[in-house]
């Protein structure tokens, strides 16, 4: 067999390959939604239908009706929002400290900073929770945002990417007069706009989807975020599970048209700052 | 690494020209790191020093009386089989989700990395779960795995097969969750595996070939090794986020079958928040920290030796 022959035989394998792979990562998504628009009877019919006979929106009529799917996507958005901006902005400013300024103590800082990363929510979640209810600040945002202000993580990569940003262009901008937070804002920040962007897309990604901090906070129903409402939804209607897999597609299918909208940019984000990580 | 090196050159260079700060400069740096450090002391160095004081207590958040006990607590979880459960199924679904894992990401990276075409739709089809709400796609499997009219039993169903209680039987509850971690997992670990993959030179794969190497020859002798960092890095993070599984037991099977499913993450969320023992879930919060700084550092020695290639 020629080089030819068998390249083309190895491809025709790999796609074949990857078609299976693909259809198993894709089956729940597709079993989600198929189930969330048959009617009942179809739901448990045997042997099951790839296709739904009848389509029937009931169960998101529902499913809208009895979760209040507005106000949780608004919580959601509010919280994972301010959190991300919020932790990208620090981690901007003090990444950028670490990385460019050099003065007594700044290793020993970072260091601990850092190390604190290994610490699991687990283990201070009991004093920080305690110290939630003496703030006042259980069942509020303020306590569900404030402890993470800031992100070692965050910082970290931003301090790796900052690295690389010529001092001479900072020195250019002190000798031209220019005070210290409008070098970082007028020429740090727009130099370093790729790996902020990409800390945008994942620290929101990661706070929309946040679940213990907020589970453990929030109990008061109109302030849940989308997850906790979820887990609520689905214990009351557990078997129910034409409306359990409504709200299941609604919380899942619009951040589904986002990433594929942005989908390159996303999995390049994650390649870039995974691999530094 | 040459640029690296360039790199901490010019680092020790800049170091060099300011090694006194300007008093603007110092004013900028304290007023940005002044904020910064109170944060990391209040809320988490703080709570952490009193995880481990509670850990001595008996501490019930409605009794004023929160007396010292040494270490009683972590004499009671020791004692408690659903605690020494809870020890192993997180190693068990740690090392199970991280290896499979892993070779099935290789597996699919390699595959997807040799394709001429469609290398961006792949990737994106296997990181969708990473996007995807961990709850709502629980509720999906906990559907997919419904014990008589789940999609799986179903399936089994038609081609007359006994059905199997996939969340509710003690031998299949634990790997049910791992096959659907592994299924959430996967994508990450594929998009790291191909930027590693990328980052190798095509000369060396070349000269494997010039020295007349086949496929398996490339993948030995030069991918595997020149990929190892990548593998390294892989095995560290996904240990560490299957240590801590959390979302998918809670919202699944609460622990149970006969606690197959019970591991450290929600005992301790459990022990705390429902039972209100406070000091014996701290004082398991510390039996995590430990493991997890005990694995970390044994992970970090081996990633440092073989870091450099």
């Amino acid at each position: 067999m020629g080089r030819q022959t068998t390249d083309r035989l190895m491809h025709a394998i790999a796609y074949v390959l990857l078609a299976l792979g693909s259809i198993m990562m894709l089956l729940p998504f597709y079993w989600m939604v198929i189930t969330s628009i048959k009617i009942p009877s179809e739901v448990v019919t045997f042997p099951p239908t790839w296709v739904p006979s009848v389509v029937t929106f009931d169960h998101y009529v529902r499913v809208f009706r009895d979760l209040a799917v507005g106000i949780l996507y608004r919580n959601s958005a509010v919280v994972a929002i301010t959190k991300t901006l919020l932790m990208v902005f620090t981690s901007a400013l003090t990444g950028y400290v670490f990385a460019k300024f050099s003065f007594k103590g700044r290793d020993l800082i970072f260091s601990a900073i850092i190390a604190t990363m290994i610490i699991p929510l687990q283990v201070y979640m009991i004093p920080l929770y305690l110290m939630m209810v003496d703030f006042q600040w259980h069942n509020t945002y303020t306590g569900l945002i404030m402890p993470y202000v800031f992100s070692a993580y965050a910082m970290f990569l931003v301090r790796q990417f900052m690295h690389n940003i010529p001092s001479e262009l900072i020195e250019a901008a002190r000798i031209d007069g220019a005070g210290e937070l409008r070098i970082f804002l007028r020429i740090v920040m727009p130099l370093s706009q790729a790996v902020l962007a990409t800390l945008v897309i994942f620290y929101f990604m990661w706070n929309w989807n946040d679940f213990l901090w907020p589970l453990v906070v929030l109990n008061s129903p109109n302030k849940y975020t989308l997850p906790i409402g979820l887990t609520v939804f689905n214990s009351e209607y557990g078997t129910d599970y034409g409306a359990t897999m409504a709200a299941a597609s609604i919380a899942v299918i619009p951040v589904m048209i986002v990433f594929f909208v942005f989908q390159r940019h996303i999995v390049e984000g994650v390649a870039l700052t995974g691999l530094k990580g | 690494m040459a640029l690296s090196a360039i790199r901490r050159a010019n680092q020790t260079a800049g170091r060099a020209r300011r090694a006194r700060l300007g008093g603007p400069q110092r004013r900028f740096v304290w007023s940005v790191l002044g904020p910064c450090i109170l944060f990391y002391l209040i809320f988490r160095f703080y709570p952490f020093a009193n995880a481990l004081i509670i850990s001595f207590r008996e501490y019930n958040i409605v009794s004023p009386v929160k007396p010292f006990v040494g270490l009683d607590n972590y004499e009671k979880i020791f004692n408690n089989t659903v605690f020494r459960a809870a020890i192993v199924n997180s190693f068990y679904y740690g090392v199970v989700t991280t290896i499979v894992g892993l070779i099935v990401s290789l597996a699919v990276a390699l595959l997807i990395n040799g394709l001429p075409r469609f290398k961006d739709a792949f990737r994106a089809i296997f990181f969708l779960p990473q996007i995807t709400n961990a709850i709502a796609v629980a509720m999906v499997w906990g559907w997919l795995y419904q014990p008589v009219y789940g999609f799986f039993n179903q399936v089994l169903k038609v081609f007359g097969l006994p059905v199997i209680g996939w969340l509710t039987s003690p031998q299949y509850a634990m790997p049910s969750l791992m096959v659907m971690g592994i299924w959430g997992g996967v994508g990450m670990s594929v998009v790291v595996l191909m930027a590693g993959l990328a980052g190798i030179p095509s000369v060396y794969r070349e000269a494997c070939m010039i020295d007349g190497g086949n496929r398996w020859h490339i993948f030995r002798y030069v991918t595997l090794p020149l990929l190892q960092p990548t593998l390294v890095f892989i095995l560290v993070t996904g240990f560490m986020g299957a240590f801590e599984l959390f979302s998918s037991v809670f919202v699944l099977t609460q622990g149970g079958p006969l606690n197959r499913t019970y591991v450290l993450a929600y005992y301790i969320y459990r022990r705390a928040f429902v039972d209100l023992k406070m000091g014996e879930a701290s004082a398991a919060g510390f039996v995590m920290f430990v493991l997890v700084l005990a694995i970390t550092i044994i992970q970090l020695r081996f990633m440092r030796t073989r870091w450099e290639y």
